[in-house]
C-alpha cells in the first residue's frame, strides 16, 4: 500500500493541478443546486430532531411531513415551502458553504499569484480589492462593479447583477434570492476571516437588481 | 457517427463553443459541500443526497448538452455510451473516460475515469467507514441519471470502485432498465 | 546534520512534526539527534514562537532566516509564516555550508505549497492535525530534493 501511495506522489506533477479547466457551466449549476441542498438537508435534519421528540412528546408535527422527499422534475417545488426557506439554518448553511470556500480560496490566491513569495498584507483595502477582483471572479466570472469605502472600516461592495440571481424570475424571487446572497455573505466573511480581520456582511438586493455588500470591520 | 468523428465534434465544442474556468474553485465548493454533508449525515445518506443534488443538475444540463452539441437521436444504447463518453463528459469537464466491460445483453457499461476534475486535492479521512461506504464522486451518477431520463431512458448509474477508497480505477456502471414511454394524462386523447 | 520541522497553528498547536537527518553527501536522511536533545526541541521551537510573533508585526515579511538560535547558535531556527498565520519552522544545527541557508528557503516554500494543497482537500479543518501519509512522504521527498 505504501509502495502504492510513494508511486501516486512522484508522479502527479504539481504545476498542472491548478491549470486544470472545466465548463463554467458546472460551476454554475453546482451553486445554483447549494440552494435546494440546503432546504433538503434542513428538512432531513428537522425530521430527525421532531421524530427523536416525538417519540418523547407523543405529539405528531403534521404540518412539517410534506414529503420533501417525492421527487418532482428539478426540485422546484421545494421553494415553494414557505416555512423552510424563511428558516435560519438554511441561510446559516448558505454562509457556511460560502465560508469555507472563501477561506481557502483567499489562501490558495495568494500563493499563486505571489508563487510562494508573498508580501504580508496588513491593509484591509488591499483584501477587499482582491474580494473583489479576484475572488468574484473565480466564483462568478465577473468582478464587483463598484467598491467604495469611507476609510474608516466600512466598505460598501455593488454587484450590478449577481449570476445567480439575475436570471430568477417570479414572484418568490426575492425570497428565494436571499438564500444565495447568504452563500456570498459567507465568501467574503471566510476571506475576512484568514486574513485575520473581523467584520459584519450584510447584503441587500436592490429593485434595479444589483447588490449592495455592506461590510463594517470591528 | 463514427467514434472518430465523435471526438473532433468534440474538440470542436471545447476549443469553440465553452467557456472555460479553473477547475479549483468547483472542486473546492463540490468538496465543502461532500465535507457539510458528512457532517450532518451517515456515509449512506450523504450518497443519496449527492447522487440527488446531481440528478437536478443533469436534467438542466442536458438542455445545454443538446443545445450546444445539435445532436440527434442515439440509435443505440452503444451509441449512447459513445456520445456520454466522448462528448459529454468532454464537453463539462475536460475529460473522456473510456467506455468497457459491456454486459452480453449490451444493456450495461462501465466508465472508467482516469482523471476527475472533482477529486483533486482530496484524501479521505482515514477514521470511520469514508473508504468503505462513502462514493465521493457520486453526484456524477445522479447527474447521467437526470441526463439519461430526459432522452427517456430510465437507467440505473452507480459507482462500482473509486480511486479514492484505494481501489486501483474509478468505474461507474450504467445499466439500462427501460425505455420511458411518454405518459398521455388521463382524460387527454 | 539533523533537521526538525514543525508546524504550527494558530494557537500555538502542533499540527505536524518530523525530523530527519541531511540526505546530502549519501547520507540516508537518518536524523543524528539523541534521545536528549529530541526531548528539548518541543520546547525550544515553542520558546521561538513569541519571537516570531513580535518579528511579523515589525517587519513586512513572512519568511524568517535564523531567527533565533539556542545553545550560543548550536540550533538555529528559521521560519516561513503563511497568510492564514500558520508557522512552518524548521530546527537545523550549525552549518559552515553557508549556501544551506538558500536549500533551507526553497524547502520551507515548497512546504508551504504543500501545506496550501492540504488546505484544499475539504476534509481537512484548519488547525487540525495532519495525519496525512500522503503528506508525510511528500514533506519526505521534499526534503530529499533540498536538504
Amino acid at each position: 500500500m505504501s509502495n502504492q501511495l510513494h508511486q501516486t506522489v512522484v508522479e502527479t506533477d504539481v504545476d498542472n493541478d491548478f491549470e486544470k479547466q472545466i465548463n463554467v457551466s458546472c460551476l454554475e449549476y453546482l451553486l445554483m443546486e447549494l440552494g435546494p441542498l440546503a432546504l433538503r438537508i434542513t428538512d432531513k435534519l428537522e425530521k430527525y430532531s421532531s421524530s427523536s421528540t416525538r417519540e418523547s412528546n407523543g405529539s405528531g408535527n403534521g404540518n412539517d411531513n410534506k414529503q420533501v422527499d417525492d421527487f418532482h422534475y428539478g426540485g422546484v417545488e421545494l421553494f415553494q415551502n414557505e416555512s423552510l426557506v424563511s428558516n435560519e439554518i438554511n441561510n446559516q448553511m448558505l454562509d457556511n458553504f460560502g465560508f469555507q470556500i472563501g477561506k481557502i480560496l483567499i489562501e490558495q490566491l495568494i500563493f499563486l499569484k505571489n508563487d510562494g513569495i508573498s508580501t504580508k498584507m496588513d491593509e484591509i483595502l488591499d483584501i477587499m480589492k482582491i474580494i473583489a477582483r479576484d475572488v468574484w471572479k473565480m466564483i462568478y466570472q465577473k468582478q464587483i462593479d463598484n467598491l467604495r469605502t469611507n476609510h474608516r472600516g466600512t466598505f460598501v461592495l455593488i454587484d450590478n447583477s449577481h449570476r445567480l440571481i439575475s436570471s430568477m424570475y417570479g414572484p418568490d424571487k426575492h425570497r428565494i434570492s436571499g438564500l444565495y446572497l447568504n452563500f456570498s455573505c459567507g465568501v467574503i466573511k471566510g476571506v475576512l476571516n484568514q486574513s485575520a480581520f473581523k467584520a459584519n456582511v450584510e447584503a441587500d438586493l436592490k429593485s434595479d437588481g444589483s447588490v449592495h455588500y455592506t461590510i463594517v470591520v470591528i | 457517427m463514427s467514434s472518430k468523428s465523435y471526438k473532433s465534434l468534440s474538440d470542436d465544442i471545447w476549443k469553440n463553443r465553452v467557456d472555460k474556468i479553473n477547475s479549483e474553485v468547483f472542486t473546492l465548493t463540490y468538496g465543502s459541500i461532500v465535507a457539510q454533508l458528512c457532517r450532518d449525515f451517515t456515509y449512506a445518506e450523504v450518497n443519496t443526497q449527492l447522487e440527488k443534488m446531481g440528478y437536478n443538475i443533469g436534467l438542466r444540463l442536458v438542455e445545454e448538452f443538446f443545445a450546444k452539441t445539435g445532436l440527434g437521436r442515439c440509435t443505440s444504447f452503444k451509441d449512447t455510451s459513445e456520445v456520454i463518453s466522448k462528448i459529454g463528459f468532454k464537453m463539462f469537464l475536460n475529460i473522456t473516460p473510456t467506455v468497457t466491460n459491456w454486459s452480453g445483453d449490451g444493456k450495461q457499461f462501465s466508465l472508467i475515469l482516469d482523471d476527475n476534475p472533482l477529486t483533486d486535492f482530496v484524501e479521505l479521512p482515514e477514521d470511520n467507514n469514508a473508504a468503505n461506504e462513502l462514493w465521493y464522486s457520486n453526484v456524477l451518477c445522479g447527474v447521467l441519471r437526470g441526463c439519461l431520463e430526459m432522452v427517456q431512458l430510465d437507467c440505473d448509474v452507480y459507482f462500482v470502485s473509486d480511486v479514492l477508497r484505494g481501489d486501483p480505477i474509478t468505474e461507474m456502471r450504467l445499466k439500462l432498465n427501460k425505455f420511458l414511454k411518454d405518459e398521455v394524462p388521463a382524460g387527454e386523447e | 546534520m539533523s533537521y526538525y520541522l514543525a508546524v504550527i497553528g494558530t494557537m500555538d498547536n502542533p499540527i505536524y512534526e518530523l525530523e530527519f537527518g541531511t540526505f546530502k553527501q549519501q547520507n540516508n536522511g537518518k536524523s543524528l539527534l539523541n534521545q536528549k536533545q529530541l526531548e528539548l526541541i518541543p520546547f525550544i521551537i515553542n520558546s521561538s514562537l513569541d519571537l516570531i510573533e513580535d518579528l511579523q508585526w515589525k517587519f513586512n515579511k513572512n519568511y524568517f532566516k535564523n531567527y533565533d538560535n539556542f545553545n550560543n547558535n548550536f540550533y538555529k531556527l528559521s521560519c516561513y509564516l503563511t497568510f492564514g498565520n500558520m508557522k512552518l519552522i524548521l530546527l537545523h544545527q550549525l552549518d559552515d555550508n553557508l549556501k544551506n541557508d538558500d536549500n533551507i528557503k526553497q524547502f520551507l516554500f515548497e512546504i508551504n505549497e504543500l501545506y496550501v494543497k492540504t488546505m484544499l482537500n475539504p476534509f481537512y479543518n484548519v488547525n487540525e492535525k495532519i495525519k496525512s501519509e500522503a503528506f508525510d512522504l511528500k514533506v519526505k521527498a521534499v526534503a530529499r530534493k533540498y536538504l
